[in-house]
Order: C-alpha cells, then structure tokens, then sequence
C-alpha cells in the first residue's frame, strides 16, 4: 500500500511536469526566440514540448527505476545508506542523456539558452523532486538534501 | 503520523498549484478572415465568331507574289482554320477595309492571295484602320462582344501616320471595356511600293532580297478580343508555321496568377517570428507573423515567383511600385488601418523568375493587434517599353522598306494607355503580422 502510494506520488511528480512543459510553451508564446524562416512558432513549439516530454518522461521513469532499485536489489545498511548516494547520482544520466538528445534534435533558434534551460530544470529536477521526496524510507537520506527535508 | 499527513499536503498543495500555472491559458482565438484573392485570367470562351478584315489597300499588294508563296498569303488560310480548330464553336467571317469597309463572300476572301484583290480602287486608297473601330461600333449590337475576336490584317501604315488617332480609338473601345489588343508581327517577302511613309513623301517601291529574311517586309494582326482567346489565337498561329511571328497583348493581365498558390518563402526574418494561427485554415499564400517581445524594427524578405504570361507587355524591371493597404483584424471584424499601414516599408526587385519584397515595419509604434496587409506591386505607368523586336522594326526617320513607321510609336502609347486604364499588377502577396 505505502509503495503504492510512493509510486503514485513520482508519477504525480513527473505528471506536473509535463504541465510545467506547457508553462514554458507558453512563457515561449510570450516572448518567442528569433526562429529561423523556414519554420513556424507553431512548428517550433511542437519540437521544443516533444523533446521536453521526453526529458520529463526519462526523468519521470528514472525516478521510478531507482525506487525499484532501492527498495528490490540494494541492502538495507542504515549505517551505509547515505553511501549508495552515487548509485541515486548515477540514475541521473538518464534525464542528462535525455536531455543531451533533446537539445541536440530541437529545431535551432538564435538563442538557445531557455531552450537548453528548461530542458535542463524539467528532467533533473523531475528526477531529482521525485527521488528526494519519495524515496523507499530506508534510502529516504540518499537523494542530496534528503535530511533537511524528509521528515516522514 | 502527523509530520507525514503534512508532506502529502504539501506536495498536493504544489501539485494544485502547478496544474492551476499550466493551465494559464494559450490565445487561441483566430480572428482573422482570409481575403478574397484576386481571380484568374478567365479561360478562353467555348464559343467564337471571329471577324477579319483584310487591309485591301495597294501597299498590301507587295505582299503578294506569285512566286514564291510569301508569308502573307500562307498564313492566310490559317486566320479561318486556327478558330475553327481551336474552339469548340469557332467560325469566321471576312471584311476588306481601306477608304471604307465592306463584308467579303467566301469567293472574295479566297482571292486576298492574289493581286486583283487590291485593285479596287473605291476601297484600295487609303488605309482608315480606325474605320474598322467604328464599323465594329456601329454594328456592335449584332454581335456576341464577349465571344467575338476582331483580326484586322495590315501593314499598319495609317494614312496620314495618325496612330494617337488608332490608339484612341482601342482605348475608348476596348480597353476601358476589358478587351484587349493583340498585335502579332510576321515579316513576308515583298515586291511592291510602300505608301503613307510619311506626310508630304512620294510613295516607294521596295522588293525584298529572297535570300535575307531580314530584309522581309512586316505586315501585322491587330487582334481584338477577350485575352484568353487573342492568347490562344496567337498560340495556335505561332504553332501552325509561324514560329518567327512576334507578338505582344496590351492586357490588364501580366501574370498568370497574381498570387502563387504555392505563396512566398520567406528568406531573412529578424524580429519576427512565423505563426499559422492567426487565419484559419492554413494557407500557403497567406504568411502570418509575430513580433517578438519589445522588438523595435522587425523585418522579413518574400520571393515569389514570377512567372509573366507569354505575349505580355514589356516593361523596367527595375520600377516596380508598390501599394499597401493595411486593416487591422478584431473580433471576426476587418477594418482600414491607415496607422498599421505606414508603420510597414516595402522595396521589391524583379528577377527573370522571382519577384523580392524587403518588408520593413516599425514593431515598436505598431499598436498592439492583428493587421491583414495587402502589397500589390505594378510597373509604373510610365515604365513600359517597346518589346525589344518593336525596336528592331521600328523605321525611324530613314526610310527602310523592312521596318515599320510609328511602330514604336504605336506599341508605346497602347502600353501606357492599357498602363493606365488598368494599372496592371504582377503580384500581391497577403500578410498578417500580429503585435502583443
């Protein structure tokens, strides 16, 4: 019931992410990047959400392949807990991989840098809001900065 | 227990929270209507009753030698056998003109290839074109305008060299009333005298040298008409053995399609970006815009096709001219703009095949809105000019038996009078530029 919850909660995690992907698409409606001529801002949306989804759903099932890994394959060692942190640091180059392709595949625009931003905020910190948060209790302190906040 | 109820609050809480800032709404509101494009030259008409009056005067005589077949009697036969095939109801009547015009019968227009047939000299005297002009007025309540071409064969050498009385008379006749004049050129073998070269002048003889056609003397067709069936008139002469013929149609139409249906690329864009949501459905002859966030000038070029239609008139490329009518969209309603329109700058260039627009616009002191703009872009008035082969035939002060008194003369007052009648455009190109 509780890993139920847990996992429930990731995909409500990475569910509000894809909500933020359209509170970007829409920051973009609001002040677009120079695009080339050859494409529409229409266009140019629809390639930057596509790449974005995808971080945050690599993200999103990164989040969930950790919680499975946490609480299936690694040994509880409460005294060792905080040192499997590199294994919880390794998950993050799904969404650095996912990213890396989506900045590489998204139709170009003068200025990139929100484009790459965004890309960068959505899968990382989708990744990273979700283990923090719901991490399996005994891997709770794994994530960074899991010990100021997991109080429960 | 208490501190977990807390986190699932708080994470429901922010979740809540993200949902309501995803939910910030997208402006998906097209209020723009498409304009109405410009029509198409109409098509040629299914029926056709074509009148031809053949110049009976005895400086035509020349035309016809017995031996050789010149130019002039070959092409004879193919006036009647090109309407008869290329329209569904096609037909022909003949007509000679000279001092005055009268109605042929089958066995006197067969004859125009003889010489007999300039001999009468009731008629054979002088050469009144425009009494072809008012007979075809006078009788014009007889005929089917609309499917009806006028083929009036001469040498064009008016009596008293008066072409600005010619030329007034097609533009009150036919070109205010959206006929056109066609004026198709064949040089022909020729032994003969030449008259009318001028006021106070005696007449000339002149036979051509056999070996050099360009020492063959000009006779033409002033066809008068709808411009899809003086075109097709001329396509099918031209195909019939008369590839050397030139031709040119004082028209309204220069282009084919005013607006290329597969519309502009869009070639350097700054400031702007390409949207495709201001006018439903998509369009590819409408281009539509956004200007970016505090953007001061924002600029784009369009290249067009530009494909002329043959027998056009000629004119500078280089002196295109452009009109902006700008309107500004709201609510399902469009209305004049005169403010969007001179916030907008637009220079053009004319290639053989594409036609450039540099758009310019003031993006700061636009208001903020949706604008439809229209840019129509025409040669100027006094641009047009003589095909270059009008030149060539053109005789100028010296006489020259193979070359054409006032031609130049004639072609440049009926372009600039056609010019002026109808303005005639070579493109318009349809834009929306919204401003938030």
């Amino acid at each position: 019931m509780k890993y139920g919850r847990d996992i429930l909660l990731i995909i409500i995690i990475t569910v509000v992410f894809f909500f933020i992907v359209r509170v970007e698409s829409y920051f973009f409606e609001r002040f677009p990047p120079q695009l080339p001529a050859g494409i529409t801002m229409e266009q140019w949306k629809a390639s930057f959400e596509h790449w974005a989804k995808i971080g945050v759903y690599v993200a999103g099932g990164a989040s969930l392949l950790w919680y499975a890994v946490a609480q299936l394959l690694l040994k509880v060692n409460k005294s060792q807990n905080v040192g499997k942190r590199w294994i919880w640091v390794m998950f993050f180059l799904f969404p650095v991989g996912a990213i890396v392709v989506g900045i590489f595949f998204v139709e170009r625009t003068e200025n990139m840098f929100w484009t790459n931003l965004f890309f960068m905020v959505n899968g990382l910190l989708c990744y990273y809001l979700a283990t923090l948060l719901f991490s399996p209790s005994s891997f709770k302190y794994t994530p960074l900065g899991a010990s100021r906040i997991r109080r429960w | 227990m208490m501190r977990k109820a807390g986190a699932l609050q708080f994470s429901i809480y922010l979740c809540f929270l993200i949902l309501l800032m995803g939910c910030t709404g997208y402006d998906e509101t097209k209020p723009c209507d498409p304009p109405s494009f410009p029509p198409p030259p109409p098509p040629p008409s299914d029926e056709l009753t074509a009148r031809i009056y053949f110049d009976a005067t005895v400086s035509m005589q020349g035309f016809v030698i017995p031996d050789p077949w010149t130019h002039y009697t070959r092409i004879r036969p193919y006036l009647e056998s090109v309407i008869l095939s290329g329209w569904t109801y096609g037909k022909a009547e003949f007509f000679r003109f000279g001092t005055h015009v009268e109605p042929i019968n089958r066995n006197i227009y067969l004859r125009v290839a003889a010489p007999e047939f300039y001999d009468d000299e009731e008629i054979n005297q002088h050469t009144y074109i425009q009494k072809v002009i008012d007979y075809e007025t006078e009788k014009g309540g007889d005929f089917d305008e609309a499917n009806s071409l006028v083929v009036i064969v001469t040498d064009l050498f008016q009596a008293q060299n008066d072409v600005n009385l010619l030329v007034a008379q097609l533009k009150e006749r036919y070109l205010r009333k959206d006929f056109v004049v066609g004026l198709l050129g064949v040089r022909s073998q020729f032994d003969g005298i030449i008259y009318d070269i001028g006021l106070g002048l005696d007449p000339i003889p002149y036979q051509v040298n056999m070996e050099s056609p360009e020492t063959f003397r000009p006779f033409y067709l002033l066809v008068l008409g709808r411009h899809a069936n003086v075109a097709r008139y001329f396509d099918r002469l031209t195909a019939s053995g008369f590839p050397e013929a030139k031709t040119v149609i004082f028209s309204r139409y220069l282009v084919n399609s005013l607006v290329p249906s597969d519309g502009a690329s869009i070639g350097q864009i700054e400031n702007l970006v390409r949207v495709e949501s201001l006018v439903p459905p998509p369009d590819a002859r409408l281009r539509q815009f956004r200007t970016r966030t505090n953007a001061d000038i924002a600029k784009f070029s369009a290249t067009l096709k530009y494909m002329p239609l043959p027998h056009a008139m000629s004119f500078d490329s280089n002196a295109l001219e452009s009109v902006v009518i700008a309107k500004r969209c709201s609510a399902g309603q469009t209305t004049d703009s005169p403010a969007a329109q001179q916030y907008l700058e637009v220079s053009s260039e004319l290639s053989k095949n594409e036609l450039t627009l540099n758009v310019s616009i003031a993006a700061r002191d636009l208001p903020e809105g949706i604008y439809r703009y229209e840019v129509t872009l025409s040669p100027k008035t006094e641009r047009y000019r003589p095909p270059v082969w009008c030149s060539d035939w053109d005789m100028g002060l010296d006489f020259d038996g193979s070359k054409t008194l006032n031609l130049n003369s004639f072609v440049s007052t009926l372009s600039q009078s056609t010019a002026q009648v109808h303005q005639p455009k070579v493109a318009k190109f349809y834009f929306y530029i919204q401003k938030k």
